[in-house]
């Protein structure tokens, strides 16, 4: 075989890769709430935030604690103080997607609250991130809100 | 990246354009190599800018097909070894075409038909694959047929595919008409300057007309469709017909333009579409680059209209329907491009001697409604909502002729409207002019300069976002 | 106009620019081409970054943080875009401008604001959504039937694109807000809510007094006034014994729908009416006991662009007034922001006033309902408001 033809044949295993990796396969996180937490935590700043229990989660989102494997949220008391983090780490049977729509409509009502009411606090409700990948959840309003994100990638990915 | 963006227009291109004309080297053929190699890695970065991941698909392409072209044509001892290879070409560019276009329509339809259930996948589609997959595929069957010598350097080649100015939205360049090009051009001044009319031309009707006539058809196309007037349904699909021309030929000046200034000269995408008389004038003048590719490398190699009557109508028929599919992966873009197929044999077959007794404006009328009802099908999310437009606009929902609501709109629109249309008829084009050549284009630069600095207005304002308490 | 059409022919034939002829002409067109691509870009890195728009009053986008991540998710690309735009060069200017373009070619909406005569602003009214109509009515009756012995009212307010629809564009015709009003009210079942539709009152004063503000979405005092005086009357309460005075605050007043829609048009005078003769005094408690305060004004507000905020000094999820009034009664008014510059007339008749704003309160109404026991309660909301908001249905 020609040179060329074995490229073309490397292009044609290296697409098929592409495909497989990009759109197929990649399993869930084995790794809990609290260490998926600790990542991102790393990266962001808690201060003035409080980590709160499932009372919190539902009455805050709706959403009810004992529907996931674990998780871990932050939240401050303050009522103008719209900083958040969520991470949620879903079991076998969990809609993540539904979740993820569920807090993603929450995130909007809020949002469209403190629009045009509080400066600060819709900036940063407009850059808050809400992702699922690899089983878990991670829903962030916070000036970090990027490098949360980025850092919980890193740690459900790995 | 898009052309109508400040990373473009104020870091992007200036950037580009320092590192292309600066002269390195005496020698013309050098010079023009290391043109090449800054355009090749600009357009990697303008595509990577907005598709950072599937960068990777169009590098694969453009190694794998490079490869591929050499193979055809060394193999010209053996027609069956070449045929192996570029069979393999054709199935490699489709399949990349089809699993990343089509997949997700293709696994609906099936399921919905069998009653099946595939896993449906959505696969966002990569930006401007369609047209530099149809790039490739027209090189690598030039290649094939011996009208074209496969390109033996890989930047040349790399540079002819991923060449930012037609990149995501055309015009489709096929190799035979750059192939002197790639190796061989030049800059002056005055090809400079015409680059910059047809690239301020083109930002003008995409930032000026396209976008503000786009808000208008946005706001009916979101209201009830069985709350429509006769009128405001009308108004909507006349300003869609308006948008989508000024959007995509607006798209292809800027291309056209950019390439001028890049030394390039491209074909022409659209002759006033607007101004045709009968379908078969309306697809001689919309995405000429688009029907001429349909036509090379499709219709004529199936025989075109030399094989008799049925295979001609079989053979346009399978032809617009790939022109719909191409377009976009969904039933009404197939319904789309029949619908055009159709009307274009009744043209030929059994229209064509009443047409030519017909007044030119009642064909005019003719053609302008048949398009756009054309374009119902185009812009509607699904099959049902488009037919459900089509009632309103042929009144079957019973609201009468005009309401408020039309009215409104009519008189809030009607001086851009009446411009525009102006415009895309080519009336304004048809205006006598002044024959002196240097009051021209006098008057010309300056004209352009205007347009782009109300443009630049328009794109800055856009993001206008004001922060209100409106929430009390 | 754009007359790029215009010269499409002649540049394809016998104006495509050639060789010597003109040159100078086609050197003046490239350089000023250059000058503005290549002095936007420059501007990019000479400029400093401004973190805080006062046309606009938001946080402006800052550079994005660069990573391996926000790269191949594309979100960096996007974000620098928006870095670009905002931190753009004589961008205030440059919307100036849009805005005198719009108007000059006979645009009667901008940024999502009507233009209409006098001067008169107009926000585009919300839709009015019947299941979700149906499903707040059924909350409040519910909620009344639970408080029965308290007199409970609800009061609505249309807007001004319904009042002054005399003054919206030509040829702009809205939905019948009264109508409107009256479908909630006969969506509300319960008996013991007493419904005041403002919408006939409105009309017939509306020539003999201003009952909007021209650039903003709020009433005026004098139409809270009005509003008010229909208020007391229902209840049976002396407001003839009370001597009110209005007075100007501020002049200038170039409300929300002005800054949205880039249009400053004629700027409004604010007042604020006080009821004079009783020499009772009052403490204003907002929010749980975190500021105090012996005024329902906050002065400083004049100053800022907001002059609205005059009124409570913004917007607070609970607030309780404690009167040295004589009278027993108790108030709780549920509310959005139209109620702000009413309060104040209330002080003369109750001995305590709370009022909650449920989008901004986290606790539900009928917890507060059940901490303590009020004569009146008090229903005070704008139509648009109570259509496009939700968490008066949540806080129930």
């Amino acid at each position: 075989m020609s040179r060329s033809g074995a490229v073309q044949l490397i292009c044609v295993f290296l697409l098929i890769a592409f495909i497989g990796v990009s759109f197929f396969g990649r399993e869930d996180t084995d790794k809990a709430a609290a260490e998926i937490a600790e990542a991102v935590t790393a990266q962001v700043s808690t201060e003035g935030l409080q980590e709160f229990g499932s009372e919190r989660l539902f009455s805050q989102l709706g959403l009810s604690g004992e529907d996931f494997d674990s998780f871990v949220y932050y939240g401050s008391e303050d009522i103008m103080d719209v900083r958040e983090i969520l991470i949620i780490r879903g079991r076998e049977d969990s809609d993540l997607d539904a979740v993820k729509a569920h807090i993603g409509k929450k995130a909007e009502e809020k949002y469209s609250t403190y629009k045009d009411y509080d400066p600060v606090a819709s900036a940063l409700l407009e850059k808050r991130v809400l992702e699922v990948s690899s089983g878990a959840i991670i829903y962030i309003v916070h000036d970090d809100a990027a490098s949360g994100r980025e850092a919980f990638l890193r740690c459900v990915e790995d | 990246m898009v052309f109508s963006s400040a990373t473009f227009l104020f870091l992007f291109l200036p950037f580009t354009l320092v590192l292309y004309h600066l002269k390195l080297f005496r020698n013309k053929e050098r010079e023009t190599g290391k043109k090449n190699l800054v355009l090749l890695i600009m357009s990697l970065i303008f595509y990577a800018w907005g598709e950072p991941v599937y960068i990777i698909l169009m590098l694969l392409s453009i190694v794998y097909n490079y490869n591929a072209a050499i193979d055809i044509d060394s193999y010209i001892g053996s027609p069956k070894k070449k045929k192996l290879v570029f069979i393999c070409a054709l199935i490699f560019n489709l399949s990349v075409l089809g699993f990343f276009k089509y997949y997700g329509f293709l696994t609906e339809s099936i399921n919905s038909i069998f009653s099946l259930s595939l896993p449906v996948r959505e696969i966002p589609l990569p930006v401007g694959i369609s047209f530099y997959t149809f790039q490739v595929l027209s090189y690598i069957i030039d290649v094939y047929r011996g009208d074209v010598k496969a390109q033996k350097s890989i930047i040349p080649f790399a540079t002819y595919i991923s060449m930012f100015p037609q990149l995501i939205a055309g015009p489709i360049v096929q190799y035979y008409d750059v192939e002197k090009q790639l190796t061989d051009r030049e800059v002056t001044a005055e090809k400079f300057a015409a680059g910059i009319m047809f690239f301020i031309k083109g930002l003008g009707k995409k930032v000026i007309f396209a976008n503000t006539v786009g808000a208008v058809c946005t706001e009916i196309f979101g209201m009830e469709t069985a709350s429509l007037s006769v009128l405001t349904s009308w108004i909507g699909i006349i300003c869609y017909t308006l948008q989508i021309y000024f959007d995509f030929s607006g798209y292809s000046d800027m291309a056209i333009g950019l390439g001028k200034m890049l030394g390039f000269d491209f074909i022409q995408n659209f002759n006033f579409p607007y101004k045709a008389t009968s379908i078969t004038d309306f697809w001689r003048r919309w995405h000429i680059s688009l029907s001429s590719w349909f036509r090379d490398y499709v219709y004529i190699p199936l025989g075109g209209n030399r094989r008799g009557t049925a295979r001609n109508i079989f053979n346009l028929l399978v032809v617009w329907s790939l022109t719909g599919l191409w377009h976009g992966a969904a039933w009404n873009f197939i319904v789309w491009g029949i619908f055009y197929g159709v009307l274009l044999i009744a043209e030929k077959y059994i229209f064509a001697r009443v047409l030519e007794r017909v007044p030119v404006f009642i064909r005019y009328i003719m053609t302008m409604v048949t398009v756009m009802v054309g374009w119902v099908f185009f812009s509607a999310e699904n099959l049902s909502s488009a037919v459900n437009y089509l009632k309103s606009m042929f009144g079957l929902y019973g609201n009468g002729f005009a309401d408020s609501t039309a009215e409104y709109l009519l008189s809030e629109n009607f001086f851009s409207l009446a411009v525009m249309i102006l415009c895309a008829t080519g009336v304004f084009a048809a205006l006598p002019r002044i024959k002196n050549f240097r009051f021209n284009i006098a008057l010309m630069s300056a004209g352009y300069i205007v347009i782009f600095i109300i443009c630049i207005i328009y794109l800055i304002s856009e993001t206008y976002n004001p922060f209100l308490y409106f929430r009390f | 106009m754009d007359n790029s059409e215009f010269y499409e022919k002649e540049q394809k034939n016998e104006n495509i620019p050639r060789k010597g002829k003109g040159r100078t002409l086609f050197v003046v067109l490239i350089s000023v081409f250059c000058l503005v691509i290549f002095g936007g870009g420059i501007s990019f890195f000479t400029g400093e970054d401004k973190a805080f728009s006062e046309s606009e009053n938001r946080v402006l986008a800052a550079m994005p943080s660069l990573s391996l991540y926000s790269l191949k998710e594309g979100t960096f690309m996007k974000d620098f875009e928006t870095y670009l735009t905002d931190q753009f060069v004589f961008r205030d200017r440059i919307v100036e401008l849009k805005t005198l373009f719009d108007r000059m070619t006979g645009k009667t909406k901008a940024g999502g604001v009507y233009i209409g005569k006098d001067g008169y602003l107009f926000s585009v009214p919300s839709s009015f959504d019947e299941t979700g109509m149906e499903s707040i009515t059924a909350k409040i009756s519910a909620f009344a039937d639970s408080n029965k012995d308290s007199r409970i009212t609800f009061m609505m307010s249309p807007n001004s694109s319904f009042v002054y629809a005399d003054k919206l564009p030509d040829k702009l015709s809205l939905a019948d807000q009264s109508y409107q009003i009256e479908d909630i009210e006969n969506f509300t079942q319960s008996k013991s809510i007493d419904f005041i539709n403002l919408s006939d009152v409105f009309l017939s004063k509306k020539d003999e007094v201003q009952l909007f503000y021209r650039t903003d979405h709020h009433w005026t005092t004098q139409a809270a006034k009005i509003a008010f005086d229909e208020l007391m009357n229902r209840w049976k309460k002396p407001v003839k014994d009370v001597n009110f005075r209005f007075m100007a605050a501020a002049d200038g007043f170039q409300g929300t729908l002005s800054s949205k829609s880039g249009v400053s048009s004629a700027a409004d005078v604010i007042e604020i009416c006080v009821p004079q003769n009783s020499a009772q005094t009052y403490v204003v408690d907002y929010g749980n006991g975190e500021k105090k305060a012996a005024s329902l004004f906050d002065s400083s507000k004049l100053e800022t662009k907001n002059k609205y905020e005059v009124f409570m000094g913004g917007n607070y999820g609970r607030v309780t007034v404690e009167t040295t009034s004589s009278e027993k009664d108790t108030l709780l008014i549920i509310k959005d922001s139209y109620a702000n510059c009413m309060l104040p007339m209330f002080t003369p008749f109750f001995s305590k006033i709370v009022v909650i704003d449920p989008r901004y309160s986290e606790e539900r109404i009928s917890a507060v309902t059940e901490e303590n026991t009020f004569t009146h309660i008090l229903f005070l909301y704008n139509l648009d408001t109570f259509l496009g908001d939700t968490s008066l249905e949540e806080k129930l």
